[in-house]
C-alpha cells in the first residue's frame, strides 16, 4: 500500500472516459442547417405542378369545342333525316341543337336549293341515306348535281375536303361506310370550324354564278359570322383564393412516466389559441355536382406561453470575507477563508406567442347542388402535411424557457384531415364562398420517443373567392 | 461497424457542412461529449438533452478550430464543459457555504480503486454538492485553473480554491468509507 495523489489517480481514471449513447437517434434529432431548405424546393415543385395545370388547361380548349361541335352537328343531321322520312319528334330539340341554328340554317338552304335543282338527285340520296342511316347534307357529289358543274367547284371542294386543318371531320370517313354521305368531310363539317371558310366558299360560288343558291348560302352564312359561335361546355377548371380561422384543441398525451413535472408544467404554461390558414387552389369539376381540388395552404397554429422562472445566482460583496473562529486548546485561532457568497433570486414573469407552422397539400373530393345563383357543397380533404415545426419559446426539461429544441420539435411529414360543408354566391365568372369547417392533424407534432405526444384538432371556418377560368 | 475518419478529415468535411463528415463526428465522439455532460449534469437525461446543443454548437463553429492551438478533443470539451457551466448558471443552485477542510496527507490503495467501474467512481463524484461538484470536475479531471474556473463560473479565485478544498475532503470521506466496506470491492 503505497501514497498516491487521489486526484492524479482519478483524472486518469475519468478525463477521456466515454460514456455509449445511441447515435443513431442522437443523429436523427440533430436539427442541421441544410435540412431547412425543403419547403422552399416543395414550393417550386408545386407553383410548377400548379402552372403546368394552368397551362394545359388554356391550350386544349378549341380542340375539345371542334369535336363538340362536329358531335352537334351528327346529331342534328340525324334529327334532319327523320324529319325527312316523318319521324322527327319535338322532344328531340335538344339544347345542343339550338346552339347549332346558324348551320341548320345553311344546311336547310343547301338541302332546298339541291331539291329545286335536281329532285332526282335529292330521290337518289335520300335513297342512299336511308340505307346508310347517315344525314342528307351537302358533299361533292350532291354540290356536283347543281346546275353549275364547274371543275374548278368541285376541285376547290374536294381541295377542302382533304385539308389538314378538318382533321376532325375525315377521322368520321373510316365509320361512315358507302354513298353519298360517305364523306362526312362536307361543306357544313367544315364550315362549322370556320365561318371565315365558309365566306370563302360562298364568294367563290358567287363568282361561278351558282344563281339563287349562292345568295341565299350568303345570308346564311352573315348570320354565322353575326351570331355567336355556337356556347361550348363551360370550362371545367377555376382557381381560388382561401383564409381560414379555427378555434384549436390541444391534446397533450404523456407516453414517458418521467417526464411527468415536464408535462404538469407544459399543461399550466402553454395555452393554445387560434389558428390561421391561408390558401390556393385550382378545382375541376367533373360534372354539375361532382368535384376534385388541390393547392397549397399554409397554416400556423398559435398559442401563449405563459412563464414564471426563478433565477437564482450567487455573488460575491467585497470587503466580506467567511472569518471563521475555530477554538483549539482554549486558543481562538480566526482564519479568513475567502469571500462570502450571497444568493440572488430573481423571478421573472413574462408571456410569450409562440407558433406550429404548418405546409398543407389537400386532394379534396367534392359535392356541390346548385339552385340559381347559390350552391350548396360538402368537401372531403386529406391533407399531405409538412410540419415545419416549432417556433417560439417554451419550457424545457431544466425547467428553464427555450427557444426551438429539435429533440422536442422537428420538421416531420405527416397526414391530416378536413371536411368542409359550405354555401358559395355566383357572381359571373366570381364566387364567393363561405364553409364551415373541421380539421384534424393525424399525427404527433412532437418527436418519436421524446415521450410526450401533442395532437392537435380544430373547428372554425373558411371564406374565399373563387375565378372561374375561360 | 462506421468507418473511422482522421480527425483532419472530420474537420475539413464539417467545414463544408457535408453530412457524411458531420455523421462521423457524432459517432466517434459523442460518447466522449456525453461522459462531460454526465459528469457536470448529474442526470442522464438532461445530459442528453445539452449533448445534442453541444454537438450543434461544436458543428456550428467547426470553422474556428485552430490544430496549431490544441488538440480537437480539447477543444471540443472546453465548448462542452462552458455549455455545461452556462446550464447549470440558470439552473437553481444554492450554494451552502461549507465548513473548510485542513489539508492533509492522504493514503488510498490504488488496486482496491481499481476494481470499481469508471461509472461508479463518476456517480461518487456526482453526490458532491452543487459548486463544488463542477470546481472538482475543471480543477481536477479537466485540468482548468482556478483564475479560469472563477471566470468560467463567475465566482472569486479564492472562492474556486475553498470550494477544491472542500470537495477534495468530501470526495475523501466517501472513499474511505467505501474502502471500509469490504462488499465495496466487489461492485465493478
Amino acid at each position: 500500500m503505497g501514497k498516491y495523489s487521489l486526484e492524479e489517480y482519478l483524472k486518469g481514471r475519468i478525463r477521456g472516459h466515454r460514456e455509449d449513447i445511441d447515435t443513431d437517434e442522437l443523429w436523427k434529432a440533430l436539427d442541421l442547417e441544410p435540412k431547412k431548405k425543403k419547403p422552399w424546393w416543395i414550393l417550386g415543385a408545386v407553383l410548377l405542378l400548379l402552372a403546368t395545370c394552368i397551362g394545359v388547361q388554356q391550350y386544349p380548349t378549341k380542340s375539345r369545342n371542334y369535336s363538340q361541335i362536329e358531335n352537334s352537328i351528327e346529331k342534328k343531321s340525324d334529327i334532319e333525316q327523320k324529319n325527312n322520312i316523318g319521324q322527327h319528334k319535338e322532344s328531340q330539340k335538344t339544347s345542343e341543337t339550338t346552339s347549332l341554328e346558324p348551320l341548320k340554317k345553311v344546311e336547310k338552304i343547301a338541302e332546298n336549293t339541291t331539291s329545286q335543282s335536281s329532285n332526282n338527285s335529292l330521290e337518289q340520296a335520300q335513297n342512299t341515306n336511308k340505307k346508310a342511316t347517315k344525314p342528307a347534307v351537302i358533299t361533292e357529289e350532291s354540290v356536283g348535281n347543281y346546275p353549275v358543274r364547274h371543275e374548278q367547284v368541285k376541285s376547290k371542294l374536294e381541295e377542302l375536303a382533304t385539308d389538314k386543318v378538318y382533321k376532325p371531320a375525315l377521322t368520321n370517313e373510316k365509320k361512315s361506310g358507302e354513298g353519298v354521305v360517305g364523306k362526312p368531310s362536307t361543306l357544313i363539317n367544315q364550315a362549322a370550324y370556320n365561318p371565315i371558310k365558309i365566306a370563302w366558299l360562298t364568294s367563290l360560288l358567287n363568282v361561278f354564278n351558282i344563281d339563287q343558291r349562292s345568295i341565299k348560302m350568303q345570308e346564311a352564312t352573315e348570320t354565322i359570322k353575326h351570331e355567336n359561335p355556337p356556347s361550348d361546355k363551360q370550362n371545367p377548371w377555376s382557381i381560388a383564393g382561401v383564409g381560414g380561422l379555427y378555434y384549436v384543441d390541444r391534446e397533450l398525451n404523456l407516453t414517458n412516466d418521467n417526464l411527468a413535472e415536464h408535462f404538469g408544467i407544459r399543461n399550466r404554461t402553454e395555452t393554445s389559441l387560434e389558428s390561421i390558414m391561408l390558401g390556393v387552389n385550382i378545382r375541376y369539376e367533373i360534372n354539375d355536382h361532382w368535384y376534385i381540388k388541390s393547392g397549397l395552404e399554409f397554416q400556423s397554429i398559435n398559442e401563449r406561453f405563459n412563464v414564471q422562472i426563478t433565477n437564482d445566482s450567487t455573488f460575491f460583496k467585497d470587503n466580506e470575507p467567511i472569518i471563521l473562529l475555530v477554538e483549539e486548546t482554549g486558543d481562538t485561532i480566526i482564519q479568513d477563508i475567502g469571500l462570502a457568497e450571497f444568493l440572488n433570486s430573481r423571478t421573472e414573469i413574462w408571456e410569450h406567442y409562440n407558433n406550429h407552422r404548418f405546409i398543407n397539400v389537400p386532394l379534396s373530393l367534392g359535392f356541390k347542388s346548385s339552385k340559381n345563383a347559390w350552391s350548396f357543397f360538402a368537401e372531403a380533404s386529406p391533407l399531405i402535411s409538412y410540419y415545419q415545426g416549432f417556433h417560439g419559446r417554451m419550457i424545457n426539461l431544466d425547467g428553464d424557457a427555450t427557444t426551438r429544441n429539435p429533440a422536442y420539435f422537428n420538421n416531420k411529414w405527416g397526414l391530416g384531415l378536413r371536411l368542409n360543408l359550405g354555401v358559395s354566391y355566383q357572381l359571373k365568372q366570381w364566387n364567393v364562398f363561405v364553409a364551415p369547417s373541421a380539421q384534424q392533424y393525424l399525427f404527433s407534432v412532437s418527436q418519436d420517443g421524446f415521450g410526450i405526444d401533442q395532437n392537435y384538432r380544430m373547428i372554425g371556418g373558411n371564406i374565399g373567392l373563387r375565378y372561374k377560368l375561360n | 461497424m462506421a468507418k473511422k475518419y482522421d480527425i483532419q478529415e472530420i474537420v475539413a468535411g464539417c467545414c463544408k457542412q457535408q453530412a457524411k463528415y458531420q455523421r462521423a463526428f457524432v459517432d466517434q465522439y459523442s460518447d466522449l461529449l456525453y461522459a462531460i455532460c454526465i459528469r457536470y449534469m448529474r442526470d442522464r437525461s438532461f445530459a442528453k438533452d445539452l449533448l445534442q446543443e453541444c454537438l450543434m454548437r461544436v458543428l456550428k463553429n467547426i470553422e474556428k478550430f485552430d490544430a496549431e492551438l490544441g488538440s480537437f478533443e480539447g477543444w471540443i470539451s472546453t465548448i462542452t464543459i462552458r455549455q455545461c457551466l452556462k446550464k447549470i448558471d440558470k439552473k437553481k443552485i444554492h450554494v451552502i457555504p461549507l465548513e473548510p477542510s485542513q489539508e492533509m496527507d492522504y493514503s488510498f490503495n490504488p488496486t482496491v480503486l481499481d476494481t470499481i467501474n469508471t461509472k461508479v467512481l463518476i456517480d461518487i463524484i456526482n453526490t458532491l454538492p452543487d459548486g463544488y461538484r463542477e470546481v472538482f470536475n475543471m480543477a481536477v479531471i479537466d485540468g482548468f485553473s482556478h483564475e479560469e474556473i472563477g471566470r468560467q463560473m463567475g465566482i472569486k479565485e479564492a472562492s474556486s480554491r475553498s470550494r477544491l478544498s472542500r470537495a477534495k475532503a468530501m470526495l475523501r470521506e466517501k472513499i474511505t468509507e467505501l474502502q471500509n466496506q469490504e462488499s465495496w470491492v466487489n461492485t465493478a
